[in-house]
């Protein structure tokens, strides 16, 4: 039986915009396994990146339960919740959310700054190896194309072996080509093992998810399993 | 290490924005300037009237005949003279270390330079810490032959008399009051000792290097002053114990002065080392007010700078802040490297401002006379008043930007356009 890493109960968000009140996501409830990889698909503005902030704790849910390690993440101070991300989450956004002024290594780095993890020196190199960026370590982001910013921010995500990596639409900002390549690391990731959820337009990685939740107005609507 | 690796971010920030930076660091860079040029000689001035003052003498208490200090400017001439009965009465008090009493006989002209003949005795020396460089200072009995038995000051065996040594003896010219006019009287002289140089006493005009000193009994027989108690004395200085006791024995000498007849601030006026310290520090301390307010002017436009810098930073890096909460960093991790941020930049303006000011005081020296006070050990206390009030203020005016930027919901800042 797999083994459940972290559980959201009856969450909903809401959020006041312009004295209007918008429910981002709608009595979510959501069993991730080790090993899942997890696309969440939906049209804009179905909740698809809220979700992704409710289960990295970047966002709190307005009513329900995120249960990590039989903790609940709702119950946690800033301090605990940024000890979480630092130790399980490994993000990676749309627009690769890279510091410019630092170069590709510090930039992989820059996780293990927040994190009490030991992580040799080694380890760094490796995993731009594995991204296929070890000769251009020294660039800085603004050097790169998209594909290649991209797979900084995934080396990124990785440096501190996390739990669950949250992918909120990789490939969105990349083209075909680059967006193959991104396509081909999470594949990888999935081979190895990673937790992976990722929100995407992207049909091609459909293919090869383990389970495809489809969202509509932060509800969820359908659920495969592969 | 680890912990102090995330603020290579701050540094790595400050070189993003290099004009706007700039600006910033000029700001602390003119401060450090103006605070150094406005305060450095300031404190230099306090510094050499307190330390000339502490040198003028032993825990000295001058007495002067007439009101030294007189409001109109001028010398009032006293109804009543100090003189040599009134130095034996001082003599009996408590706390008395030495007394001297002090004769101006005339002076004499060397070229352009004088040099005064002051008849006092032995305690003179204690009293005014005059250095014997060779022979002997002179004693308290008249000598009673030909020539009078001098000490010179530095200035006019050193220069105005070069050349001359002890048991030499020398013929002047010597200047004295006549009437209401002066007269010039031939002068022996042997010098029996030579005086080391010491520094200018404030407010008195006679340069204690610019003197030939002589035994008074043999100033007044030479000048056929018979009843010595009829000749009136210029001054009388006293020397306390200690520094202590200054207080106490100059009110008790003011008593005794008035017993004997005296009229303060018209017959005589008084003032000690410890008068004159608290003089100088009181006027300073007011000086210091006003200038204070000066140095707050430009402290906030250094403070508003970096304010003003760092609201901009924090605002342009909304999404940087969300993205490096995402990966783990925590509130009190951002608003440390906002903070260093701020620090690095406000100590980058700080340096370079120590070596400019360093610099332009060590200019301006070749330029004013006064700036000579402005020695290294006081440019080194002028920048330990001023760095770290700028350094301080940097940090707390950052204070607020650091905060706005920790309290910045994650999920908010990251989805900041």
């Amino acid at each position: 039986m797999k083994k459940v890493i972290i559980e959201l109960k009856n969450v909903y968000k809401e959020y006041v915009t312009n004295y209007t009140k918008v429910l981002a996501l709608n009595d979510i409830n959501l069993k991730i396994y080790e090993n899942d990889f997890i696309a969440v698909v939906g049209p804009s503005g179905s909740g698809k990146t809220t979700l992704l902030n409710i289960i990295g704790a970047l966002d709190k849910p307005t009513k329900g339960k995120v249960i990590f390690k039989e903790q609940d993440l709702t119950e946690l101070s800033d301090k605990e919740l940024s000890k979480y991300r630092a130790e399980n989450v490994g993000f990676v956004f749309q627009t690769f959310n890279l510091i410019p002024s630092l170069n590709v290594l510090e930039n992989v780095k820059l996780p293990s700054y927040f994190s009490s993890k030991k992580i040799h020196e080694k380890k760094f190199y490796e995993i731009l190896d594995l991204v296929g960026l070890k000769e251009r370590i020294f660039h800085k982001p603004l050097q790169l194309s998209g594909g290649e910013q991209q797979k900084v921010a995934i080396a990124r995500a990785l440096i501190n072996d996390p739990v669950i990596i949250l992918a909120d639409e990789p490939t969105g900002n990349l083209d075909s080509k680059s967006a193959e390549s991104i396509l081909r690391i999470f594949l990888t990731l999935k081979e190895s093992g990673k937790t992976i959820v990722m929100a995407t337009h992207n049909l091609r990685l459909l293919d090869h998810v383990t389970r495809i939740i489809y969202l509509q107005d932060g509800a969820i609507i359908n659920e495969v399993i592969k | 290490m680890r912990s102090l690796s995330k603020y290579r971010i701050s540094i790595s920030n400050i070189r993003r924005n290099k004009l706007r930076n700039s600006m910033v660091i000029l700001s602390f860079i003119l401060a450090v300037l103006l605070g150094s040029i406005i305060l450095g000689p300031v404190y230099g001035i306090q510094n050499y009237y307190v330390k000339t003052v502490n040198e003028a003498g032993f825990n000295v208490i001058a007495i002067f005949s007439g009101n030294f200090a007189s409001s109109s400017g001028s010398f009032v001439p006293p109804t009543k003279y100090l003189n040599i009965s009134t130095v034996s009465y001082i003599e009996k008090l408590e706390n008395v270390y030495a007394v001297a009493p002090v004769f101006l006989a005339g002076y004499f002209v060397f070229g352009n330079k004088s040099a005064y003949l002051v008849g006092t005795n032995s305690q003179m020396k204690q009293i005014a810490t005059l250095d014997i460089f060779k022979g002997n200072f002179v004693g308290d009995s008249p000598s009673n032959s030909q020539f009078i038995k001098v000490d010179l000051g530095y200035n006019v065996w050193n220069y105005l008399l070069k050349g001359i040594d002890v048991n030499q003896t020398v013929s002047l010219s010597l200047i004295i009051p006549y009437g209401y006019s002066y007269k010039t009287v031939d002068i022996s002289l042997k010098v029996i000792g030579l005086l080391k140089e010491r520094p200018k006493i404030p407010s008195i005009n006679v340069d204690p290097n610019n003197i030939i000193i002589a035994n008074i009994y043999d100033v007044f027989n030479f000048l056929n002053f018979t009843n010595y108690n009829l000749v009136p004395l210029d001054a009388i200085f006293v020397s306390a114990k200690d520094f202590n006791s200054i207080d106490s024995l100059e009110s008790n000498i003011i008593a005794t002065l008035k017993n004997l007849g005296f009229t303060k601030d018209k017959d005589y006026s008084i003032i000690s080392q410890k008068d004159a310290l608290y003089y100088i520090n009181n006027v300073f301390s007011q000086f210091y007010r006003f200038l204070n307010i000066i140095w707050a002017a430009i402290l906030s436009i250094s403070s508003l700078s970096i304010l003003i810098v760092m609201f901009i930073t924090v605002r342009e890096r909304y999404k940087e802040i969300g993205t490096l909460r995402a990966i783990g960093a925590r509130k009190i991790d951002v608003l440390t490297m906002i903070l260093v941020e701020a620090f690095v930049l406000s100590l980058i303006g700080v340096v370079i401002g120590m070596v400019l000011g360093y610099i332009i005081l060590n200019m301006l020296k070749f330029y004013y006379a006064f700036m000579q006070t402005v020695t290294d050990s006081i440019i080194i206390l002028t920048y330990s008043v001023i760095v770290p009030e700028i350094l301080v203020s940097s940090i707390v005016f950052s204070l607020y930007p650091a905060y706005i930027a920790s309290k910045v919901a994650p999920s908010v800042a990251l989805r900041y356009e």
